[in-house]
């Protein structure tokens, strides 16, 4: 779209003579209030004059010098999204899904060596407005800037190289109703003249495995809805399914032996997330259990359990279980009322997980068994490091997971045997030296070695799991327990 | 098809044998035992699997009703068609059709294999004038609108992706000519070819983009279609039926074309003693084993459907097949699992561990060559033992009609009772 430059800019300078209309403050309070991410589109086309109202409305936001460097170029043509999405390595579905990707263009040539950023501030205010002006609009919006390589945006569309990508504004109808995310109170994000930060806060930020029960619980539930998969046959994000993995794998075989060992047991999934254990063990021996419980904290994860199970079969097996108090963990289960228990890769949501551990027993039956997953603190995952050279506010927070704590395999002992656990076996899985012979396999592949790169990838696919003492710089560690 | 280098007797009694073994590892639901695949092992999970060991079992059956007229291989095709059906999601997938991974649903090409090969079993019960079982109809239309096309299908890039969390621009050819089969297959059992189409022309366009045009790896299609460089035999075989299919019905050079490029691709491959290298690279030296015996069975399969077979094929590769069948009547899965071109006294445990799924391809194989030579009652199955190395360690391996076990001197590496769906032991990951 062209329009007369000259035309704007006397439009700009001319001191408007309409009258002054009072400030809809809370229309656009309001507004803003409902602005939600929308990552589920339908297919109607916006028109292009939509398109170019946004535009027109981000183009009003301040530059550095009313410089408007910006360029914004409207992706429709199926053709230029795969092309876009190949050279950019962008993996949300929603990039497929939108009618419209509007990729956000700005020369900052002109203000690199501006310390507060402006061109990339710039940009930023555009992007926020565009998303308000669609919201304003009837159309749903998110802002995609987990790309990759942006730079294969500007190649799809053939843009110059002055020009930065700074990801892509996907607009179309909305087809979701996603939750209100929560959001910090004023008071722990406003300070007057003199810079304060809450206690409570910066805890929260910089340990987030300090947070309340509450907050766990929260976080979990908005982020099964935002990142959930399998809901009506949409993925959100292209993450690998987990249910596939070897450790994944493993755990299902162990569980599954447990499970074997009894006669129609009742299993108890803790923390269940989205349910990948429990339909695991639904799909594998759904008929051997008498009870599947998926226990989690929030009655949002227990509605995504039910709909994601009704949607792929009857399990009139499967029971989901919510936390009963907002900052205590209890399970709604007698004591003894189970037989099998998993908790997979949870434990490192609490700085002390005794209470979770205890009322684990709890409800475990006298010689019943669980198999609890735990991150292992002494293997040296590389993104926590990366995290604290780049000083990362969210050191050690995955974000796929929620709060993330690693313990030492003594911390774990010791938790184990103060709730009343004996430990039956330990095994580790991914240990450290997998990861130096797959560098070594890299190796030999450079040299042309291949028949000896292979030997070494099997040699690693095989060595997965293990109980010797490298158990004890593995990714993570296995613990078969047993209520004696 | 008759074998001229093997005596009619000799593939009629490995038939029986085979069948009496497969029998063994039946229980409800369909049939059990560990996994050993291309990508890894399953050998917690030994429960029932819907991936593609229905499939060889099916067109198996199938193919003995038609030269025997026994009906009892319309009851194990009815008796099939019924489990699968009992094990299909809402969603169209099926429980552990993963195979190697399972158990996970979903599993590709595993389950268009299985649903191709139920279309063509539900084919020969009506021709024997037999009612299809309660469910069969309403599990085909589920895969096909729930699974194939509300789920799997890419509407930016016209075919079918190869799972849920597929990375958007992937899909695997193999699974697409399974795909292909279904949809066809479906098409003439509905009369719904029409609204069908655009779904087949674009998955048909699909595969023919992704075979190689020149090059080492010439004719020959990938795992995936954004792999340049390597193709496995067997898996791009699997897409010979479906270009043969495309032939006939649209009469159309550019398939014939592609058929004879992939046969020409195959031919290539092959390994001097038999069966098919594991990967062919295009830049580098082939990653010749594990041979798999099932895959080499397989490959004579699809070369058969696709009406390429030779008598010098069969001579070349069926010899290979046959020399790994065991005492108890089912076959070795492969030749060095470990990776080692030196033969050893002690093979891999992998290579000696006989899975149903790749079975089944020598038990279609062998009733197609099997040209009316009665094939001997089914007894029971042979006991079995055989020395072997696990993860470097000297171990031994039994089975027998109940149980298989790995087990060295101090460790006991996996132990099964046949029919159950965990292991007692498992240590191998």
């Amino acid at each position: 779209m062209t329009r007369g430059t000259n035309a704007m800019n006397d439009q700009a300078i001319k001191k408007t003579d309409a009258p002054e209309q009072p400030l809809a403050g809370d229309a656009f309070l309001a507004l803003l209030e409902r602005r939600r991410s929308t990552r589920m589109f339908r297919e109607q086309p916006v028109p292009p004059e939509m398109i170019e109202r946004l535009v027109r409305a981000a183009t009003l936001m301040p530059t550095s010098c009313n410089r408007q460097l910006w360029h914004f170029v409207a992706i429709t043509d199926p053709a230029v999204k795969v092309k876009a999405s190949r050279l950019s390595d962008a993996q949300q579905s929603y990039f497929y899904d939108a009618p419209v990707l509007l990729a956000v263009f700005y020369d900052t040539s002109l203000e690199t060596r501006n310390p507060c950023s402006t061109a990339q501030v710039t940009v930023g205010i555009t992007i926020g407005t565009l998303l308000l002006a669609a919201e304003a609009m009837g159309l749903g919006a998110i802002y995609l800037g987990g790309i990759r390589k942006p730079d294969g945006i500007r190649k799809a569309v053939g843009a110059p190289t002055h020009l930065k990508n700074f990801g892509l504004v996907c607009i179309g109808y909305r087809d979701d109703d996603p939750p209100a995310p929560n959001r910090r109170p004023v008071e722990h994000v406003l300070s007057y003249n003199r810079f304060t930060l809450p206690h409570e806060r910066y805890h929260a930020d910089i340990r987030p495995h300090l947070w309340k029960l509450s907050q766990v619980a929260d976080f979990r539930d908005k982020l099964l809805w935002y990142k959930g998969v399998h809901i009506d046959a949409k993925t959100l994000h292209v993450d690998s399914d987990v249910r596939s993995s070897p450790k994944f794998q493993f755990m299902t075989g162990r569980l599954g032996v447990m499970i074997g060992a009894c006669t129609r047991p009742r299993v108890l999934d803790v923390l269940s997330f989205n349910g990948d254990v429990t339909f695991q063990l639904l799909n594998a021996c759904g008929g051997q259990v008498e009870k599947l419980y998926a226990y989690d904290l929030t009655p949002g994860i227990a509605r995504y359990i039910v709909e994601r199970f009704r949607r792929l079969g009857p399990a009139e097996v499967v029971e989901p279980l919510v936390n009963v108090e907002p900052e205590t963990v209890q399970i709604p289960l007698p004591d003894g009322h189970v037989q099998v228990l998993s908790c997979y890769e949870r434990l490192e949501h609490f700085e002390d997980p005794g209470p979770l551990l205890r009322e684990m027993r709890r409800v475990l039956a006298p010689g019943g068994r669980a198999l609890v997953v735990v991150s292992n603190r002494f293997y040296p995952h590389m993104y926590r490091y990366r995290r604290m050279r780049k000083k990362d506010y969210a050191l050690g927070r995955n974000w796929n997971r929620g709060p993330e704590r690693k313990y030492e395999p003594g911390q774990l002992a010791r938790q184990f045997r103060e709730a009343g656990f004996r430990v039956t076996a330990v095994t580790g899985l991914q240990p450290l030296h997998l990861k130096l012979v797959a560098a070594a396999e890299g190796f030999l592949r450079r040299l042309g070695w291949h028949g000896l790169a292979d030997r070494a990838a099997d040699w690693r696919l095989q060595r997965y799991a293990t109980t010797s003492l490298w158990r004890y710089v593995s990714s993570s560690l296995a613990y078969e327990l047993i209520k004696d | 098809m008759n074998s001229s280098k093997i005596e009619p007797e000799i593939l009629a009694t490995a038939l029986g044998r085979l069948d009496a073994w497969l029998e063994t590892m039946r229980a409800a639901g369909g049939y059990y035992g560990p996994a050993v695949g291309f990508r890894g092992v399953s050998m917690a999970y030994c429960g029932p699997g819907h991936d593609w060991r229905w499939e060889g079992l099916l067109d198996g059956w199938a193919e003995r009703h038609a030269r025997t007229g026994e009906p009892l291989f319309l009851a194990r095709m009815e008796q099939a068609l019924r489990d699968l059906a009992a094990a299909q999601l809402l969603n169209g997938a099926f429980r552990n059709s993963s195979f190697e991974n399972n158990p996970v649903e979903g599993g590709m090409p595993h389950e268009p294999a299985v649903m191709a090969a139920a279309i063509r079993a539900c084919n020969s019960l009506t021709r024997a004038g037999r009612r299809l079982p309660e469910g069969t109809t309403a599990m085909l239309e589920r895969f096909v609108e729930e699974r194939l096309i509300r789920e799997l299908w890419n509407k930016l890039l016209k075919t079918f992706n190869n799972w849920l969390q597929s990375d958007f621009e992937t899909y695997a050819p193999p699974a697409v000519a399974s795909i292909l089969e279904v949809l066809l297959g479906y098409a003439e059992l509905t009369g719904d070819g029409a609204r069908l189409e655009p779904y087949v022309r674009g998955a048909a366009d699909s595969l023919l983009a992704s075979q190689f045009a020149s090059g080492p790896l010439a004719g020959g299609l990938p795992v995936s279609n954004r792999d340049g460089a390597s193709a496995s035999p067997y898996l791009a075989a699997r897409c010979l039926p479906a270009l043969a299919w495309l032939q006939r019905r649209t009469g159309e050079t550019r398939w014939t074309a592609a058929t004879d490029a992939l046969v020409g691709f195959l031919g290539r491959s092959a390994t001097a003693k038999g069966g098919f290298p594991f990967l062919i690279h295009a830049r580098r030296p082939a990653a010749v084993l594990p041979v798999f015996t099932g895959a080499a069975a397989g490959t004579l399969v699809a070369l058969h459907r696709a009406g390429r077979l030779t008598e010098e094929l069969v001579a070349a590769h069926l010899p290979f097949v046959l020399a790994r069948q065991t005492a108890s009547g089912a076959f070795e899965t492969a030749v060095g699992g470990n990776r080692r071109s030196r033969v050893s006294r002690r093979p891999d445990w992998r290579d000696v561990v006989p899975v149903v799924g790749w079975a089944d391809k020598i038990y279609h194989l062998l009733a197609i060559l099997n040209a009316g030579t009665p094939v001997p009652a089914a007894g029971a199955a042979g006991a079995v033992q055989h020395e072997v190395k696990v993860l470097g360690v000297d171990a031994v391996f039994c089975e027998d009609d109940h149980s298989m076990r790995l087990a060295g001197r101090t460790r006991t590496w996996f132990e099964w009772r046949k029919g159950t769906v965990w292991p007692s032991a498992c240590e191998l990951s």
